[in-house]
């Protein structure tokens, strides 16, 4: 492939201890972004996609959480074994993260301004007047008008996708060569959602970042992630090339996930019931064996209760399903 | 159809109530407290009826230090057994405390409901009315009530249940406040249930947990309260407590430290007791511990 | 002709916002402004909007749970605006809402099968045994099994709670439910189960909803006719075949184009209509169109004199100066 990936997570397992015993989370997760790539990574509440990208930051909740396997590869380093203080370099300054949402991911008692110079300070040691300055032109590249005043406002001043902005102006303080956007959208209207992803395609571009994009949301990774990732029950279920997995998924799961969203594309004819994918996501305390989504799998054959499927790959695109061994090769 | 066959992870139906009750019985400090707090009432209640005597009469020589086999825990200045007030003492200590926390929670709960239940003037109203207590010295205005009524218990009682209420309902109003925007409340409207349900039924169930909570402590504030009232010689003279006994040994402190200490180590042990089972109550009912199962 | 099921003619919801200065001026939020709509019997109206354009609150003052400012609500030709007390509960069998959201709507303290039931007792209809049955009946009309009316809310997931939601709306056999944000809070696997639950129920039990959703997906799946609100205003409505297949108002093409798709993917979005900014304050409303300030294609007159509500089309209404008419065919000035 082109290159080193900036990012690979091979294996990377997460256990959570609690009163009814030890649940695997994440359950051997493996993934890579390249420099300049969006990788999108999709899934229901639950399925581990978020716990995925705290784990990469090392922010898994210990106790009662624990990372107990895997690597996380950034530019050759393991983070896992990196020291407390390497990570805290590599956090925001390397590595940044913006979450669903904004609000109450800013302080409401202290301005944008004051909160956008405290990480100038933090990680690049700016002060005074050239951090004022830094950080007016950060609020100005996620295009905040009169970013002048607004440096001066609390965050409840602002509506929701401004709040977005500033996070992805804070965010961008230290111009990290990776940004990882847990729902960065979730909570805002389309067209707001329109113009944040237009504006971190556009950072991204000309940065050359690599972008994960974590969403529920299949039409946003259509629009945004060069490849994307599946996660049900802790594991990536099938991985590929955006177009390719959108277009021939594999996994009953992401077939399921794709038919059973109201297409707005689909002609003003009839209409015909949904397709649903029965029962719920089941609960990390509960997951046997085998396959996780074999309960709610109308294709499921006995060895998907009884182990996990190994991924297949052919052309770059891996899926993780017995009743796919290896039919595309 | 599909869709049915979704199970719930536990089949059993634990009440919210249960729950509680299984999370704070694993807490050991606030067994301990629930043990120590039955031992209290529990020889409060039965050890005058065993335990035949009158505890203003002598019995022994005055000052008689503690140890010997007329007084095991002495005589105070007066020859009045300590033992004997101890256990007849702690009645009327502990009824006080309780009536005059409970007199606090439910004007406090009333009065805190109706005005965050319905906000505006009644708001208005009723928080000046509350903030008119809270700015009252209380012990100074329980004084004042005590000397002009004759003290009986039940004149204490009210005396501090009437300075006591306003963090009560200010707790309430702050509840009520934030659970009367719920959707669950909304949704009793569009069924076209009546205030009082809303009110009562509805929202009190859902703000009772803090409030427990709260009106645990105000037992041992009331018994504080209770104690300073007595020490004062504000308590009725005519009812061993605890208090009285601290209040007549004082001026003896120093040649007979039996007299007060035995009386102020009970106080100690009840509000300590009560504290201890205070906040495990609290741990137990705090609805984000109980999600880290 | 017959009356719709529901009618509502300039309905206008004002909230004063509280002021902390007494000496400054009364300041009203105009959250509905002048709505008219109607929903036919055993049909579905979809209202679309994003955060703040006042659907909540239209929705929120048809139940009578919010103060109306002024116009009138008719439920099956009777009018509802001014009934209160008893009138107003014996209405209230007639018409349902379904919540947003699954987590908070359900009283945590009570059991699921005293949820469901509670309409019947309030309202005092039937006795226990029939309102037992009923229960156990609705638990199975949306898919919970009867067992499950022992639980607590908090025992179930977020697309049962939602059923639970449902079997209460459905207790009192309104003929009218409106469901606000139904399945936003779902996931996405979920939503499907939800969605087509209502659908059947509709069928099976006649009912009339109105449907509110900020996703045109959603509503193109369930509704039969479409309003699309903007601050405070319907700026278009029309029925779904005519408003899918050629949206009029600048507002509601951007919003359309607004929505990722899965086979448009990076080609759709490159084309996509772009609106600057957020919509304006509800508070001091621009004084001509109010969406002026983000429209593409606004020009002096747009920015001076509010647009009225036309019909361009037999039944597809615009709010818009720049929808033209040639030989009676309408077109959008955004194309």
């Amino acid at each position: 492939m082109a290159g080193e990936p900036l990012l690979s997570v091979e294996g990377l397992c997460v256990e959570f201890k609690g009163a009814r015993g030890i649940a695997r989370v994440l359950n051997g997760v493996s993934l890579s972004v390249a420099a300049g790539e969006t990788l999108g990574i999709v899934g229901e509440s639950g399925s581990g996609k978020s716990m995925t990208a705290l784990a990469v930051l090392r922010l898994v909740p210990d106790p009662p959480g624990r990372i107990s396997a895997g690597r996380v590869l950034f530019r050759g380093e393991d983070l896992l074994q990196a020291s407390t203080p390497r990570m805290r370099d590599i956090r925001g300054n390397k590595i940044s993260m913006i979450f669903q949402e904004p609000m109450t991911s800013l302080n409401p008692v202290f301005t944008v301004g004051a909160q956008i110079c405290e990480t100038l300070t933090l990680h690049l040691g700016l002060r005074g007047e050239a951090a004022r300055r830094r950080s007016i032109e950060l609020l100005k590249d996620v295009r905040i008008p009169a970013a002048e005043q607004r440096f001066d406002e609390y965050p409840h001043q602002l509506s929701g996708g401004m709040r977005q902005r500033v996070m992805i102006a804070m965010a961008m303080a230290c111009e990290p060569s990776l940004l990882i956007a847990d729902e960065p959208t979730t909570a805002l209207d389309v067209t707001v959602q329109a113009q944040i992803f237009d504006l971190l395609r556009e950072i991204q571009k000309a940065r050359g970042m690599g972008l994960i994009l974590i969403t529920h949301d299949m039409g946003a990774i259509a629009e945004m992630a060069d490849r994307v990732a599946v996660m049900y029950g802790g594991r990536v279920v099938e991985e590929g090339t955006t177009r390719d997995v959108l277009d021939h998924p594999q996994h009953p799961y992401t077939k399921g996930l794709i038919a059973c969203v109201p297409d707005l594309d689909q002609e003003v004819g009839e209409r015909h019931a949904l397709t649903e994918i029965p029962g719920v996501v089941p609960s990390v305390w509960d997951l046997q064996q085998g396959c996780p989504f074999a309960d709610r799998c109308d294709e499921a054959i006995a060895p998907c209760r009884t182990s996990m499927p190994a991924d297949v790959v052919s052309n770059g695109h891996r899926v993780a399903c017995w009743q796919r061994p290896g039919e595309r090769a | 159809m599909s869709a049915h066959g979704t199970s719930p992870p536990a089949p059993q139906a634990l009440s919210p109530t249960r729950e509680a009750i299984a999370m704070f019985v694993r807490r050991r400090a606030a067994i301990a407290g629930l043990v120590l707090l039955a031992l209290i009432v529990g020889v409060s209640l039965i050890g005058p009826v065993v335990y035949d005597a009158d505890p203003f009469d002598i019995a022994a020589a005055p000052l008689t230090p503690p140890g010997t086999s007329e007084a095991w825990l002495g005589s105070d200045q007066q020859g009045r057994d300590v033992l004997t007030g101890l256990v007849y003492g702690g009645r009327a200590t502990l009824a006080v405390g309780a009536t005059a926390a409970g007199i606090a929670v439910l004007i406090g709960v009333t009065i805190g409901a109706l005005a965050g239940f319905f906000g505006g003037i009644v708001d208005e109203m009723l928080m000046r009315v509350a903030e008119f207590f809270q700015v009252l010295p209380a012990l100074l205005f329980a004084m004042v009530l005590a000397t002009l009524f004759s003290p009986s218990l039940i004149v204490i009682a009210l005396a501090i249940g009437v300075v006591s209420w306003p963090p009560t309902a200010r707790l309430t109003r702050a509840e009520f406040l934030k659970l009367r925007e719920l959707d669950f409340v909304a949704a009793e409207r569009v069924i076209g249930a009546s205030t009082g349900r809303i009110l009562w039924k509805v929202i009190l169930p859902n703000a009772l947990p803090p409030l427990i909570v709260s009106a645990t402590f105000a037992i041992g504030t009331a018994i504080l309260f209770e104690a300073s009232l007595s020490f004062l010689g504000l308590g009725d003279p005519n009812r061993m407590s605890w208090g009285l006994m601290i209040g007549s040994g004082r001026s003896y402190m120093l040649t007979c430290w039996w007299a007060v200490t035995f009386p102020g180590l009970m106080i100690f042990l009840t509000v300590l007791a009560i504290s201890l089972i205070g906040d495990g109550l609290n741990d137990a009912l705090n609805p984000k511990l109980r999600e880290r199962r | 002709m017959t009356s719709p099921m529901l009618q509502i003619n300039d309905l206008r919801v004002h909230y004063r916002r509280r002021r902390l200065n007494p000496f400054a001026p009364v300041q009203a939020v105009h959250a509905v402004d002048g709505v008219s709509l109607a929903v036919e019997k055993g049909r579905t109206l979809g209202l679309v909007g994003e955060s703040g354009c006042g659907k909540t609150s239209l929705a929120r003052a048809i139940l009578r749970l919010t103060p109306i400012t002024g116009g009138s609500i008719s439920l099956d030709g009777t009018r509802i605006d001014a009934l209160d007390g008893g009138a107003l509960r014996q209405m209230r069998r007639r018409m349902q809402y379904i919540f947003q959201d699954p987590y908070s709507s359900l009283n945590p303290r009570a059991r699921a099968g005293n949820i469901v039931q509670s309409p019947l007792d309030v309202l005092g209809i039937g006795d226990a045994g029939t309102r037992a049955a009923r229960v156990a009946e609705l638990f199975g009309a949306v898919g919970l099994r009867p067992e499950q009316q022992a639980l607590f809310p908090h025992q179930f997931s977020g697309g049962q709670r939602q059923r639970l939601n449902i079997a209460r709306a459905l207790a009192p056999e309104p003929e009218l439910i409106v469901c606000d944000e139904p399945v936003s809070a779902l996931d996405v696997a979920i939503r499907s189960q939800i969605l087509n639950l209502l659908t059947r129920l509709q069928a099976e039990r006649g009912l009339t909803y109105l449907f509110i959703s900020h996703d045109l997906g959603v509503v193109k799946h369930m509704a039969d006719d479409v309003a699309v609100m903007y601050l405070g205003q319907i700026v278009e409505k029309a029925s779904r075949a005519a408003f899918f297949s050629r949206p009029l108002h600048p507002y509601s093409r951007a919003l359309l184009s607004a929505v990722p798709s899965v086979k448009g993917g990076r080609s759709v979005a490159a084309q996509r209509i772009k609106l600057a900014g957020d919509p304006p304050s509800p508070i001091k409303p621009p004084p001509g169109c109010r969406f002026a300030p983000r429209c593409p294609v606004a020009d002096a007159r747009c920015h001076e004199e509010m647009p009225q509500l036309r019909d361009t089309a037999p039944g597809h209404w615009v709010r818009c100066h720049r929808v033209e008419i040639e030989n009676g065919v309408p077109t959008s000035p955004l194309s």
